[in-house]
């Protein structure tokens, strides 16, 4: 028995080195490669978009024009010519399907291969929280059920799929793509989008403004706990295309949102460019949770392919008592540039970001987070665990600032690093300014590596060198696993001991 | 050379007044003045936009021109002596070797008479400089990059070269004043060559009338043999409108020993650096300092540890008392090369803010790049915890002495690492003699 586990177990990092490195073939529809006005006017077009967003994409790409790329990231990369990508890229079968059997069977299949078919995932009711029971029964509004999980699933560039969306409604919560919430509720669009990250913010959000493609938009009304869980899939599907996402987030006074985005990426040989926007507001007492689970292609063993993921997330906590919690598991992508952040502007605001990153072969990861304390008795959180193994690179890079008028602002951060292989590197490069004397900051760094003694009492009890060194890092990450909602921790577990296959012996 | 358009007053004064000032300065031949002050052209004063100086923008801070100082200035005597009894050091048996705006004042000076050591003087040894001297000066700084050093060596107008072959049984302290006058620049330079086996005690002290306005620019080079040991306490005293800017480089011999703390309470602007290189293996490192800064003054300690070899330790612990307006700098980065394995290194910077309005900024950072190794770094930065103030109170401390308790009980815990007992006990008695001038009023 034992034996045929072992089998398995060999067959499934042999033969499946990447478990999702397929590629599906469906007809798309792709904008010409390069960058230009007319390109971004075609984008819009396409999306039949309204004057406004036209103007708004066209104000970021003259901006664009004019900024450099960044190079202070601990990142090594061929310089990416922007003329040679396809910047859309659409499924043919964009007529928004009114349910599953519409959808072309080819992407179904798609979503089955990464493990999250659709028609499972209507009825994935067992997925809720033990110690949680559901909020809405009492509330008097009626109940969904707290363990769901409503997907709006982005293939390439366009929602094709959203689930949920009517008991979303009767909550009166708006889960949309971006595209349709553009058409559908311009005011919220135009008074939120940029305001957390503007136009102008840097070269990669600048890019993105210009020709974001597609992604979630969520608005929570007041008062209102969104009775499930929202998920977005993301997977990059069509060659040389760079997919921009634009998430943004609203959730209005007391209200309460816990959002999951995953995502997975064929394998390929051309890098490929994603650079995302996610830009999170919350009112007065409200609360956002935003989980990430990063797995895309990192590249082969010699670092060739892979994603390039230039991301730029951040957190608005512009209401007092209101909270932005961080949690991010990344373990993919041939280079990660990615700093989700908090502005603490409210009195009493918190922000949390908790943080994962491993890296091995030749994978570069440089993320971290920035804390920014504006109001009054703001607290913040960071732990960030950062694993590099192979001849990987991997950079803490974080900032906690408090400004002159936060009093008593609070922070602790503890990054951790463990090495695995004597050619890897992990660095940490944090930033600590405290601008007034009523702020409390500690930070705490180690780096280590797995001892000696850990690894043999592992052993000794009969787990090869690989599964001793993932029990161990799971125990190293167990502070950040365990803030991750409940669907996502076992997968995660299992994502780790994958991807630092290869990482011993 | 094409003159930068937007040059401040201070870069255009130190470019613009070199021609002049060769002449006067000490020349030898394998001294590559001109080249330096190319480099500083090419650099110009280091700005918030280079990243190492992120919290310390020079162009802004320098805030004038400051002529370079080349030739000796008429000393009173009286007031130089005055000064250099403030040294902490007054009291513990030692030599001394006193330099007045950028000059070696041999009158002033008590030379070790000890065989095991040997301090010339920079500008009266150039020419005809002794091999250990000619192969070291310049051997452990870059140039390259680095601004300020390379102003310090086209304007270096003395300083003093320490040769150490065996050990020492009496300290030196090497005192540096500043008579008070016309804004200028005064550059100068220390090197320390220590042979194998031998070991040496360096003080150094930088005192200056009240008001003293003036660049010091200081940059001392230490070369540790095998199994040296060498300890280095340094006090920085400028005047309030002084601007201290400092490097010392360390290189450092297999099994040597090397520890060095610096007490800053002068200058309005100043700004340490410290380099660190492993040459050899089981070697450990200790350095640590406290900063004392009120009023307006900004007190950057900046340290780069490279451990390029195996087996080897650093330690560094910088406590920072900001009062009032002040702003308190660190930055420490710990290099671990490939193959470093067995590296442990240890740091933390820790900032006690006394008033609302003062800053602190801290960037420790790790780079590592081997995996047997144990690294870590800590910093944090609060006020008084008023829990302790409580306690001390209820047992019956006036406040201000409770407050003073918890100051010096965090200040002596980086004062611990000076190996030295009389200089522990002298460096206390100065920081309560700091905390009593600077009376913490926006807590009181």
């Amino acid at each position: 028995m034992a034996d045929l586990e072992t089998v398995e177990r060999v067959k499934e990092i042999d033969v499946d080195k990447y478990k999702y490195g397929f590629k599906t073939e469906i007809e798309s529809e792709l904008a010409p490669k390069g960058l230009s006005e007319d390109i971004v006017r075609y984008i819009s077009a396409k999306k039949d978009e309204p004057e406004w967003m036209l103007e708004w994409r066209l104000a970021a790409y003259r901006r664009w024009l004019t900024m450099e790329e960044p190079d202070w990231a601990r990142v090594d990369y061929p310089k990416i010519d922007f003329q040679d990508l396809h910047f859309y890229a659409a499924p043919k079968t964009t007529e928004g399907p009114k349910s599953l059997d519409e959808v072309d069977p080819v992407l179904l299949e798609t979503y089955a291969k990464l493990g999250i078919p659709l028609k499972e995932q209507e009825l994935l009711a067992g997925v809720r929280k033990h110690d949680e029971p559901s909020q809405l029964d009492d509330a008097g509004v009626p109940s969904y059920g707290s363990g769901k999980v409503a997907i709006d699933a982005v293939f390439d560039s366009v929602s094709v799929v959203t689930t949920f969306k009517e008991e979303l409604a009767k909550a009166g919560v708006i889960f949309c793509s971006i595209s349709e919430a553009v058409k559908e509720h311009p005011e919220l669009v135009k008074k939120y989008l940029g305001s957390v990250v503007p136009q102008s913010d840097n070269y990669y959000a600048t890019l993105n403004s210009a020709v974001f493609s597609d992604g979630s938009f969520v608005y929570i009304p007041k008062g209102t706990r969104c009775p499930m869980e929202l998920s977005t899939y993301f997977r990059i599907n069509e060659e040389n295309t760079g997919q921009f996402e634009r998430t943004l987030i609203i959730a209005d006074e007391g209200s309460y949102v816990s959002y999951l985005e995953g995502c997975t990426a064929p394998m390929r040989d051309e890098n490929q460019l994603h650079a995302a926007v996610v830009e999170l507001v919350t009112l007065d007492d409200a609360e956002i949770k935003y989980s990430t689970v990063q797995n895309w292609y990192p590249g082969d063993a010699d670092g060739k392919g892979g994603i390039y993921n230039f991301v730029t997330k951040r957190g608005d906590c512009r209401g007092k008592n209101s909270k932005i919690s961080w949690t991010q598991v990344e373990t993919g992508s041939a280079i990660t540039w990615k700093y989700p952040s908090c502005i603490l502007r409210g009195d009493n605001s918190q922000g949390e970001f908790y943080s994962i990153a491993i890296s091995n072969g030749r994978q570069q990861v440089d993320s971290g987070t920035k804390m920014i304390h504006l109001g009054k008795n703001t607290s913040s959180r960071i732990i960030s665990k950062g694993i590099s193994a192979g001849k990987s690179s991997n950079t803490y890079r974080g900032l906690v600032s408090a400004h002159r008028k936060a009093s008593n602002a609070r922070n602790f951060t503890q990054c951790d690093s463990l090495l695995i292989g004597d050619q890897c590197g992990a660095h940490t490069v944090p930033y600590i300014e405290a601008k007034n004397s009523t702020a409390t900051f500690e930070h705490e760094a180690t780096t280590s590596k797995i001892s000696d003694d850990q690894m043999f009492y592992a052993q000794q009890r009969g787990l090869n060198e690989e599964e001793a060194v993932a029990l161990i890092v799971n125990g190293f990450v167990r502070d950040v696993l365990q803030q991750l909602p409940m669907e996502f921790m076992a997968e995660t577990q299992k994502l780790i001991g994958i991807s630092l296959e290869g990482s011993v012996g | 050379m094409t003159a930068s358009p937007n040059r401040t007053p201070a870069e255009e004064a130190f470019v613009s007044g070199f021609a002049a000032a060769e002449a006067a300065l000490p020349s030898a031949e394998w001294l590559k003045r001109k080249q330096a002050l190319a480099a500083f052209n090419e650099l110009g004063l280091p700005h918030r936009r280079i990243e190492a100086w992120k919290y310390t923008d020079l162009r802004n801070l320098v805030d004038g021109a400051y002529p370079a100082q080349t030739d000796a200035t008429l000393v009173d005597v009286e007031q130089v002596q005055e000064l250099a009894a403030r040294s902490i050091f007054a009291g513990i048996d030692r030599a001394t070797a006193v330099f007045v705006d950028g000059r070696f004042r041999s009158e002033l000076s008590a030379l070790p008479e000890e065989s095991a050591i040997e301090v010339l003087s920079l500008s009266d040894n150039l020419a005809d400089a002794p091999k250990w001297l000619s192969e070291n000066l310049g051997s452990v700084v870059p140039q390259a990059d680095d601004a300020v050093a390379a102003l310090n060596l086209a304007y270096m107008s003395d300083g003093a070269a320490i040769y150490v072959s065996g050990k020492c049984e009496q300290p030196l302290e090497l005192v540096f004043v500043h008579s008070s006058g016309e804004p200028r620049t005064v550059s100068q330079r220390v090197l320390i060559v220590v042979d194998d086996e031998a070991s040496c005690e360096i003080y150094e002290t930088h005192v200056s009338p009240a008001n003293g306005r003036y660049v010091s620019n200081v940059v001392t080079e230490v070369v540790l043999g095998d199994k040296a040991t060498f300890d280095h306490v340094k006090t920085q005293n400028d005047g309030s409108e002084a601007v201290h800017l400092a490097n010392l480089h360390a290189k450092l011999g297999a099994e040597a020993k090397f520890n060095s703390f610096s007490a800053t309470s002068g200058a309005r602007v100043s700004r340490q650096q410290a380099f660190v290189e492993y040459a050899g293996e089981h070697t450990d490192a200790n350095i640590s300092g406290v900063y004392l800064l009120a009023d307006k003054q900004h007190g950057d300690s900046t340290l780069v540890i490279d451990h390029a070899v195996p087996n080897c330790t650093s330690r560094e612990m910088f406590k920072l008392v900001l009062n009032d307006h002040a702003r308190g700098v660190f930055q420490g980065k710990v290099t671990v090369r490939p193959h470093a394995q067995k590296t442990d290194g240890k740091q933390m910077a820790q900032a006690l803010l006394l008033a609302p309005d003062a800053e602190f900024d801290s960037k420790p950072e790790l780079e590592i790049f081997a995996d047997d190794v144990v690294c870590g770094h800590g910093a944090t930065a609060g006020e008084l915890d008023e829990d302790l103030l409580f306690y001390l109170r209820a047992r019956g401390i006036p406040k201000d002495q409770a407050m003073a308790l918890l100051i010096a009980a965090f200040v002596g815990e980086a004062v611990e690492e000076v190996s030295s007992e009389a200089v522990r006990d002298a460096l206390n008695e100065m920081a309560t003699s700091w905390l009593t001038t600077h009376k913490t009023g926006a807590l009181c």
